[in-house]
Order: structure tokens, then C-alpha cells, then sequence
């Protein structure tokens, strides 16, 4: 059966409540709701990042309706376990703030929510639709990037290397890797540029 | 501030690697041009983006690591929760099988038949549902019960009409992970309810176990 067709099926069979079909799909997406529940920038535990997994699969189930393709519910699943993490991050940092003061959790929490960095504030806004066309964006940014170049970002922003880190690793003057960095944005942020309508949408929830 | 000085000072603040001398270089610069001021603001931006969304992207294609069996069970209560199975959605009174409400009386009359056979033979005993497929963490089975009947279940449904049977053995056992419970079933009567009952659910494997043994004995001494 083509791929297509097949998710389309196993879609439609989910949303019929097939056991058989569910166990399959929490299969399938595990490793995606795990690899956003461990976020870099929730910087959740192994242990916390498979509670968050599994939480946000048994809220998966409820929401299976709104799904309208697989690729959709995929979407749906990772941006659920996302922000799930950064919550977590939250009120884990809201409990720390907190020890030994009178002021309510969720005081703490609501004031923590204002001090968070810009990337957190997308992450919990960002819609799985959103994530997917952005997605593709930027596949075709960095794709149209040096392959070095690439790397140099993927180990900057996703792995979190330091400036030495990365002058150590690529045998390059750090002056170099700023240079490089900076390029390698803003060949991404002119590919961004091309969907103004998407783009306006993700820098208000930067704001 | 020549192109490449302004690039490094600036992804230098972005990374949060600079001394707060660099930073206050950058803040004054920035203030003086608005050009740069928004060059700045793009690039942090972008940046912004892509710390928020490549890992998301990368978890999207993400094929590992496997869903641990263990966790199997809380997900299923979930499914069993949306999608409740159609035993329980079936109308009429617990005692009457849908069977019997539709009119199928020639089965009717065996079923009764097979029933008071049953009877005869089923009051004694205790058995122990559990999943195939629950594990503990390191993949081991979570009890040992030799002397004990175990049923496995691959399916919520087949645990389901082996909890809900008026037929079987006079106690049903087992551990709603769900919840932190034990659970008995005491097989009830021809007009009376099963009885249910449930304990507080340990944590280790070991006293899940210890626990199993003396209920049982409990069970089997009709305490």
C-alpha cells in the first residue's frame, strides 16, 4: 500500500478508537514526542522527558479528531510535548524561585512565564501547522547553505557548542566562526523573508 | 565599527558568551545606529526561531528510542477512556446479556444450560490478569507467580470481559498501574453483584509481590 494512503488509513482507524491501530501509532510517535520533550532549551532529564512523552500520547487520544492527516497528528504530537517540557521547566524553576517564600506557586509561575527568553515564548505558541510549513522553510535554508556552514549553525544552535567549542572543532579563529555564524543566518532569515505572511505570524509570538 | 568587529561583538551577545564590557560596547554602538540597531534585532531573531524550532524539527523525524512496554498500560487507559469499549456502552441490566435483550431464546437456553454447569465448578479459585507484554524497567517480568493462575492479555477488550465475566474463578486480581491499586474481584452470586475491592498499590516489584502472596493466603483462608 502507498505510504500515503497507508497513514491516511491508519488515521482514519485511530480516530475509530482501533486498539490494534493506537498501539502502532504510539510506536511510531514515541521517538518524536520523547526528541521534543527533551528540548535544549527545557533541559529536561532522560526520566522527565519519557513522563512527558507519555503524557502528552494519553492527551494525544482526545484530541485525534482534530487531526486531519498523519503528518498533522505528528505535528500535533511534537509541539504538545514541547511545550508540555517547557512547563515542566517552569514550574520546576517557579519551585526553586519559590523555596522558603510566602508568594503562591502560581504568582511564581506567571512571573516566570514574563522572564522567559524569546525561543521558549515561540515554542509555546508555535502551531503544529506552523512547525510543519516552517519546517520546510527551514530544510531549504540550510540546504542552500555550505555543507560546513551547516554544521556549523546545526552545532551552535541545536548541540549548544561555545564559540571555543567550535573554534576547537573546526580548527577556525573564533572571529571566523562569528563571521560564518552571522552568514549562515542570514542566508536562513532571506529564505525565511520569502513567506512574509508566516514570518510576521512567528516574530509576534517573539514579541 | 568596521562589519566583521560589529558580527563578532554581536553573535558573541547572542551566544551569551561576552564580558559585560563587550555587551556595553554593542549597547552604545546599537543606540548611535539604527541600521545596525536593526540588523541586530534580525539576526537575533532568526535565531530565536532556530533555537525553537530545528530540535523540533529533528524530533519530527525521530525514529528512536522505543516505546517503553511498561508504559504501555497508562496509554491504553487513556485509549479505553476516549473510546470506551462496547461492553460498556451497553444499555440494559448488568444480568441480562445483550443476547437475551435481542430474543435469541434457543440460545438463550444453552447459554443458561452452560451457565449452571459452570456453577458447579467454577467457585473455587483465584487468578491474576496481567498484560503480556507489562515489564519492568529492565525488561524483566515484574512478578514471579508459579503457583498462581495468570492470565496474559494482549488487548484491552480481552481484559475487559475477563474482569467483567459473571463466569470464572471466585476472585479476580489485578494491579490497575493507573490508579496505584490492586484490585479484587469477588465473583458474585445469580442475583447478586460482583464485589469489588482494591488495595493501595507498592511501588517495587518485591512488594507487589510479597503483598500478591498474603492476599492470597488471605483470600484462600475466606478472611
Amino acid at each position: 500500500m502507498p505510504v500515503v494512503s497507508r497513514e491516511s488509513d491508519l488515521l482514519r482507524k485511530l480516530q475509530q478508537g482501533n486498539e490494534s491501530a493506537w498501539e502502532e501509532a504510539f510506536s511510531l510517535l514515541y521517538p518524536c514526542v520523547f526528541h521534543a520533550a527533551r528540548h535544549p532549551l527545557a533541559g529536561l532529564t532522560p526520566t522527565e522527558a519519557e513522563d512527558v512523552a507519555i503524557e502528552t500520547l494519553t492527551g494525544l487520544v482526545a484530541k485525534i479528531h482534530t487531526a486531519q492527516t498523519w503528518e498533522n497528528l505528528r505535528g500535533l504530537a511534537v509541539t504538545m510535548a514541547a511545550r508540555r517540557a517547557i512547563s515542566e521547566k517552569r514550574k520546576s524553576t517557579a519551585r526553586k524561585r519559590g523555596s522558603g517564600q510566602v508568594q503562591s506557586l502560581e504568582s511564581l509561575q506567571e512571573e516566570s512565564e514574563n522572564t522567559f527568553e524569546a525561543p521558549e515564548q515561540l515554542l509555546q505558541r508555535i502551531s503544529p501547522l506552523e512547525l510543519q510549513e516552517l519546517s520546510l522553510i527551514l530544510k531549504e535554508g540550510i540546504s542552500s547553505l555550505d555543507p560546513e556552514q551547516a554544521r556549523l549553525i546545526q552545532d551552535f544552535v541545536v548541540n549548544g557548542l561555545t564559540y571555543h567549542e567550535l573554534s576547537e572543532k573546526y580548527d577556525t579563529p573564533s572571529g571566523t566562526i562569528g563571521v560564518q555564524l552571522s552568514r549562515g543566518l542570514k542566508k536562513i532569515r532571506q529564505r525565511l523573508e520569502q513567506n512574509p505572511f508566516l514570518l510576521k505570524e512567528i516574530l509576534s509570538y517573539l514579541r | 565599527m568596521t562589519d566583521d568587529l560589529f558580527t563578532i561583538l554581536a553573535l558573541k551577545v547572542l551566544a551569551g558568551e561576552a564580558s559585560a564590557e563587550e555587551q556595553k560596547r554593542l549597547e552604545d554602538y546599537l543606540s548611535t545606529d539604527s541600521d545596525r540597531a536593526g540588523e541586530f534585532k534580525e539576526l537575533e531573531d532568526t535565531l530565536s526561531i532556530l533555537q525553537a524550532t530545528a530540535p523540533l524539527d529533528a524530533a519530527l523525524a525521530a525514529a528512536e528510542p522505543a516505546l517503553p512496554q511498561y508504559r504501555m498500560q497508562e496509554l491504553r487507559t487513556a485509549l479505553r477512556r476516549e473510546f470506551p469499549s462496547r461492553e460498556s456502552k451497553r444499555k440494559g441490566p448488568w444480568w441480562k446479556p445483550t443476547w437475551l435483550q435481542s430474543g435469541h431464546y434457543a440460545a438463550a437456553a444453552l447459554a443458561i444450560l452452560a451457565f449452571a454447569l459452570t456453577l458447579l465448578n467454577h467457585r473455587a479459585g483465584i487468578e491474576f490478569g496481567t498484560y503480556q507484554d507489562s515489564l519492568m524497567r529492565d525488561g524483566t517480568p515484574d512478578l514471579e507467580l508459579r503457583d498462581l493462575s495468570v492470565h496474559a492479555f494482549r488487548t484491552d477488550d480481552v481484559f475487559q470481559r475477563w474482569k467483567d465475566s459473571r463466569f470464572g474463578p471466585q476472585y479476580r486480581i489485578w494491579f490497575d498501574e493507573a490508579r496505584d491499586l490492586v484490585v479484587v474481584v469477588e465473583a458474585g452470586g445469580l442475583l447478586s453483584p460482583n464485589l469489588t475491592r482494591t488495595y493501595p498499590l507498592a511501588e517495587q516489584a518485591a512488594q507487589r509481590e510479597q503483598f500478591l502472596r498474603e492476599l492470597i493466603k488471605k483470600l484462600e483462608a475466606g478472611k
